[in-house]
């Protein structure tokens, strides 16, 4: 079964196959999980989005047309499912549409001590709730580029949005979290940092 | 180049999406310029940071394949009952002849193929879907078909067949 391409997988799919969808089921999950998580910043939140997400996949997947590859296709529907959860929470959100809000002060090169020896925990904790302030489309394509990995003109198509829109929303969200960690690390200054492994 | 510049392009260096031209300029800069050089190392490290990927909680991936396998149970035993995919048949065999009676609810008699053997008889089609924006979408569309051995030998040059009330009604006369 793990040999099978995605494409064949969704023809079994179609065809009431239930271990063909359950395997594309566990080769995203993950993935699905990680962009709830980074969007929506909690666990609870990320299980909610995991299960609708799929429930949603399965109810439509008679229905998909295959133009776009199946990864693009449950990306877009766990990232429409963030959207709509977002709206509806209404949290607090930093404006980067204005260049000058993108400050750059104080360069301290704090980027070997990030990668020698870090407090992992309360670090993750730094990124979660400095990605929280992004607004919800920065949000999507940060976490869709760099925390999934995907390619501008993917992020693009699972967005709906221009490959140049995609760029210019990446490039101001990479600058605002690169400030935010900035202040964190010059905050904790010289105190001695933890090492703590970390999860693969 | 400014430092400047060299913040805008600054993804697309990290990307390697730069053209060739510009990518040289911005790496020249940044020899001579230990600013932007800690700029781009702390910007490609809060990149390789924010990567860390988190597991599935086992309980939470064990719940959701149930989950999964119990809706997916529901949705199969929906689709599978009436139209589209296997109508229900209902068939009785007299001194003479055979009846059927096949549920086709919505189906014009356009949509249905009836194949005949001397054995046997299949019953297919399509019910299209209308056109429109759905608040509620409950009713199956798409393609239908039953397939199934005949009792007794037929002679089909006499054979009636009528479409009424959403029952296709058959008239099979035997040999």
């Amino acid at each position: 079964m793990t040999k099978l391409s995605d494409r064949v997988l969704v023809k079994k799919a179609k065809n009431h196959d239930f271990e063909a969808f359950e395997e594309l089921v566990t080769r995203y999950e993950t993935r699905v999980y990680n962009l709830a998580y980074k969007m929506l910043g909690s666990q609870e939140d990320a299980e909610d989005i995991l299960q609708d997400t799929f429930l949603s996949a399965f109810k439509s997947i008679a229905g998909f047309k295959e133009k776009s590859s199946f990864s693009t296709w449950i990306y877009r529907i766990a990232t429409n499912a963030c959207l709509m959860k977002l709206r509806t929470k209404q949290s607090r959100t930093v404006s980067l549409d204005n260049k000058s809000s993108i400050i750059t002060k104080g360069i301290v090169d704090w980027s070997g001590n990030a990668e020698i020896s870090l407090d992992r925990k309360e670090l993750r904790e730094v990124i979660n709730q400095a990605v929280k302030l992004l607004p919800e489309m920065y949000r999507a394509v940060f976490v869709l580029r760099d925390v999934e990995g995907l390619s501008n003109s993917e992020a693009a198509k699972v967005l709906n949005l221009s490959v140049a829109a995609v760029k210019s929303r990446l490039h101001r969200a990479r600058l605002y979290l690169r400030e935010k960690l900035s202040d964190y690390f010059s905050a904790r200054g010289k105190l001695p940092l933890l090492r703590e492994k970390a999860r693969k | 180049m400014e430092c400047k510049e060299l913040l805008l392009q600054i993804s697309d260096y990290i990307d390697g999406t730069l053209q060739p031209k510009e990518h040289l300029e911005l790496e020249k800069h940044l020899a001579t310029c230990p600013r932007c050089r800690t700029f781009v190392n702390t910007l490609k490290t809060t990149i390789s940071l924010c990567q860390s990927l988190y597991e599935v909680p086992a309980p939470v991936h064990r719940s959701l394949h149930n989950f999964l396998r119990h809706e997916w149970e529901i949705h199969r035993v929906q689709v599978s009952i009436g139209i589209p995919k296997f109508p229900f048949v209902e068939l009785t065999e007299h001194d003479k002849q055979i009846d059927i009676s096949i549920e086709l609810p919505g189906i014009t008699r356009k949509d249905i193929t009836l194949r005949v053997a001397p054995d046997h008889i299949e019953i297919s089609g399509f019910n299209k879907k209308p056109e429109g924006v759905y608040y509620l979408n409950e009713m199956n569309y798409g393609p239908f078909s039953r397939k199934f051995k005949l009792p007794s030998q037929i002679d089909f040059s006499r054979a009636q067949a009528n479409l009424k009330n959403g029952i296709l009604k058959l008239i099979l006369p035997k040999i």
